[in-house]
């Protein structure tokens, strides 16, 4: 029996960075707003205090703040010939689940993405001419501009307290900063986090090899902090525990600490968890949503009439829940028509391990989630790509996020995987390896795509999301250059042994990479390309929006939460100042 | 004071031992814990008293409340908080005049005596039950809505301390944690880089620091574990 509640003014569907935003600016308007988590609550005290938050058995390895697999996983498989299996072990990639969601268990990364990627078909065309991209790449503008986003960016890095220096202050290129990044208005709210020891030595050589390093922006508190908010954060010590845990220090932004308290306090909000929403709902004429269908902790069936209803679900979910609830037309790699589930793509990264001498100590266990010194002078459209025949890039940057037990044990090639050899390596090498991860970016193609599962169905009997990707030669290829760089600094830094590791074919679920999933639910300015218009205002029900990286048509070479809070400030601006006062289409299809 | 040699003697073999694991004392000399036992009981002979005429030579003290028990705390914080004194960012009318005529091997070798003598676990002060509760709370849980994080996330289950930079809690007067937790409230005591203890501090009512006080002041003394008691 499915009971239909009271209607309210917007429907939330997931309740995590981007959703208690979404649901913030929207409950101040004046509007009831209801949001629908399908996790529990869970708060800093008393869920993530330690000694247990830093369990490293339970939550690195069981993976125990993410997407319960047992009730909902995906499919997965390399190419449209294979046939998907289920994923029963996050491992490449991993989406959070309860209160917060990923939001609780990221690092704290907080990039821009510049003016190029923006408009990244035109600008691959001017500057390499129409036939220098890979034809396969379906690579695609998105719709706005930096310049359009840039006070939203500012926002969202307000918000979180973000830490670093600026490279370029209204065109004016700051030294110590970032000199490739699009132009800020102002700087930082915090200082940069401290260097950790890898980072210094990187940064001695990528200075004396004539590039431009600075320290990575982060959102790990480098100094205590009040947000415009008025929520105070303290300094971060430290301590090593950030991806993949919760922070007990309130010192890493995290929408427990920067925005859920505000919104949680707001009498026009009401915060529901345990509620699986299973799709949104259609008018008959399929043009508006209704509101949505949800699943609480007991099995019972809920109708919550919305007048608007916005999707912020991680990724690759959202691309789902569109797929569940017939809001757009599905993709079809055969065809390369349809929009849902289009232009999935991931990240590229490869890692290079620079082992020293015993006399060097880099102690791995001093990190923030955020620590790193990097370059950037091998990223996005920072250099002429001319002679290498690939697009895209990656930044280079020497970061260890850890020195966790389990999970770090660095070892050189030709050291045996297991016994005597294997542990006397690892106590070798342990405090004196430095990393350096190569991020790099991920073009869409035509195959890499999402669509729901023929055989597999989650808890409730819903067809499980299908994902189908493999590396494109392109980002291959750029992850062997940029390998090749970092191999450069790692012997430039005075290591005795440097491996490279460039990413090769084929993608596999089983080994860790990044949780940067993208697409599926892609913005643009053309709806037989795009699912959602330049606000995240579906093209084909104009009262929902979805705001997640599924909006990316490409996965440029900087971790996405940056971007993507700045998109969502962009898109509820427009609903508060437009769209509110005129529901409709935002932009005429 | 009368100088108990025997048990001085016992200690400092087994400190000597617990020496070779040392990373912080790369380059300097090898603290001396006879000599630190010998300032302890009778001073430097150039400025510093016998530590021992307010911490005891086990640190019980006079119970007052007013000197620490400095039993079984990491050589390394102790020899930092001496430091600190000496140059004013944690001042102290007495401590900082003692600091400062105390040469650096003065400071390696006391805090290494105090580092390695056990607790001795004295009555804890009569507690109402709500206060007990509340203290229990603060710093085994922390609190959501004043943003305070458990003070054990940091010091250690029953506030064992986070060798070497972290001190033990359990066991430490309580009159003397409220009178750091004022200091830090109100801007006396400064040497917390990451400012995380002002933070907290200030967050805290004069109710919740007695709490917290009295929670800790509760815990026995303990052989605390070598690994922890020596960086």
């Amino acid at each position: 029996m499915t009971q239909k509640l009271k209607p309210v003014d917007v429907a939330v569907v997931g309740v995590g960075f981007m959703g208690a935003i979404m649901a913030k600016e929207l409950a101040a308007q004046g509007l009831k707003v209801v949001g629908l988590e399908r996790g529990k609550q869970r708060w800093t005290v008393p869920e993530f205090q330690a000694p247990e938050i830093h369990d490293e058995l339970k939550y690195s390895i069981r993976k125990g703040m993410m997407q319960d697999v047992t009730r909902e996983a995906m499919t997965f498989r390399n190419s449209p010939t294979q046939e998907a299996l289920p994923i029963r072990q996050w491992e490449a990639f991993l989406p959070g689940t309860d209160l917060g969601g990923s939001g609780v268990h990221w690092n704290g990364q907080t990039f821009r993405f510049t003016e190029a990627d923006f408009v990244w078909r035109t600008r691959m065309r001017e500057r390499y001419g129409k036939d220098f991209v890979d034809p396969s790449l379906t690579i695609q503008d998105w719709g706005v501009t930096y310049d359009e986003l840039e006070p939203h960016f500012d926002k969202f890095e307000y918000l979180l307290g973000t830490g670093g220096k600026a490279g370029n202050l209204n065109g004016k290129i700051q030294p110590g900063g970032n000199p490739f990044e699009s132009r800020r208005s102002r700087e930082y709210p915090n200082p940069p986090l401290k260097e950790q020891y890898g980072g210094v030595l990187f940064r001695k050589a990528a200075t004396d090899m004539g590039y431009h390093p600075f320290v990575q922006p982060a959102s790990n508190m480098s100094r205590p902090y009040t947000n415009p908010e008025g929520l105070q954060l303290n300094a971060c010590n430290y301590c090593g525990f950030c991806e993949r845990y919760a922070c007990e220090h309130f010192a890493k932004a995290t929408p427990q600490t920067v925005i859920l308290p505000v919104l949680l306090k707001n009498p026009n909000f009401e915060l529901r968890t345990e509620a699986q929403v299973l799709r949104v709902n259609l008018d008959p004429d399929k043009k508006t949503a209704t509101g949505v269908t949800y699943v609480d902790a007991t099995g019972r069936e809920f109708v919550q009439p919305a007048d608007l209803v916005i999707i912020t679900t991680f990724a690759f979910n959202n691309a789902r829940m569109m797929l569940l609830s017939g809001i757009g037309k599905p993709y079809d790699p055969k065809t390369g028509e349809g929009v849902i589930g289009r232009n999935y793509a991931y990240q590229t990264t490869s890692d290079v391990f620079v082992f020293f001498d015993e006399n060097i100590n880099i102690n791995p266990f001093m990190a923030a989630g955020g620590s790193g010194t990097l370059i950037d002078d091998f990223n996005d459209d920072n250099f002429d790509h001319g002679p290498h025949g690939f697009i895209g890039g990656s930044y280079i940057m020497s970061a260890l996020t850890n020195g966790r037990p389990i999970e770090f044990h660095p070892t050189p090639p030709g050291t045996p995987e297991w016994g005597k050899e294997w542990k006397t390596a690892i106590r070798h090498h342990y405090n004196h390896t430095a990393h350096i991860l190569i991020h790099g970016s991920s073009m869409p193609t035509r195959t890499n795509s999402l669509d729901l599962d023929p055989t597999y169905k989650d808890a409730w009997g819903l067809p499980l999301l299908r994902m189908t990707f493999e590396f494109p030669h392109n980002d291959m290829k750029m992850s062997q250059f940029c390998v090749d760089r970092a191999v450069e600094i790692g012997k430039r830094m005075g290591a005795k042994t440097v491996a490279g590791y460039p990413r090769k074919a084929p993608f596999t679920t089983q080994k860790y990479q990044t949780t940067h999933n993208s697409g599926g639910v892609i913005m643009g300015s053309d709806p037989s390309t795009s699912a959602v218009n330049r606000y995240l205002q579906s093209w084909d029900a104009h009262n929902v929006f979805v705001v997640g990286t599924s909006a990316y048509p490409h996965e440029p070479g900087y971790n996405p939460t940056g971007t993507l809070g700045a998109l969502a400030y962009w898109s509820v601006d427009a609903i508060k100042k437009q769209y509110l006062k005129h529901p409709a289409p935002m932009v005429s299809a | 004071m009368k100088l108990n040699l025997s048990m001085i003697g016992a200690l400092s073999v087994a400190a000597a031992g617990l020496l070779l694991t040392r990373p912080f004392a790369e380059g300097s000399p090898k603290p001396d814990v006879q000599r630190g036992a010998g300032i302890v009981a009778s001073g430097n002979g150039y400025g510093v008293v016998a530590c021992a005429t307010c911490h005891a030579l086990s640190s019980v003290a006079d119970g007052s409340g007013a000197s620490p028990k400095l039993a079984g705390i990491p050589a390394y914080y102790l020899a930092k908080q001496l430091r600190d004194y000496a140059s004013g960012v944690r001042a102290d009318a007495i401590m900082s005049a003692i600091a400062r005529t105390m040469k650096p091997e003065d400071i390696a070798d006391v805090s290494q005596y105090y580092s390695g003598v056990r607790g001795t676990t004295t009555p804890p002060p009569a507690a109402e039950p709500d206060l007990l509760a509340l203290g229990t709370r603060l710093a085994t849980v922390g609190d959501e809505k004043k943003m305070i994080q458990a003070c054990e996330s940091c010091h250690g289950r029953e506030g064992r301390g986070e060798a070497p930079a972290i001190p033990p809690l359990g066991g430490q007067y309580a009159s003397y944690i409220a009178l750091q937790m004022k200091m830090w409230q109100e801007g006396d005591r400064k040497n917390d880089a990451s400012q995380q203890m002002t933070n907290i501090a200030k967050r805290l009512s004069a109710r919740d620091i007695q709490a917290i006080g009295l929670y800790f002041e509760r815990i026995p003394q303990r052989d605390l574990p070598k690994k922890s008691r020596q960086p």
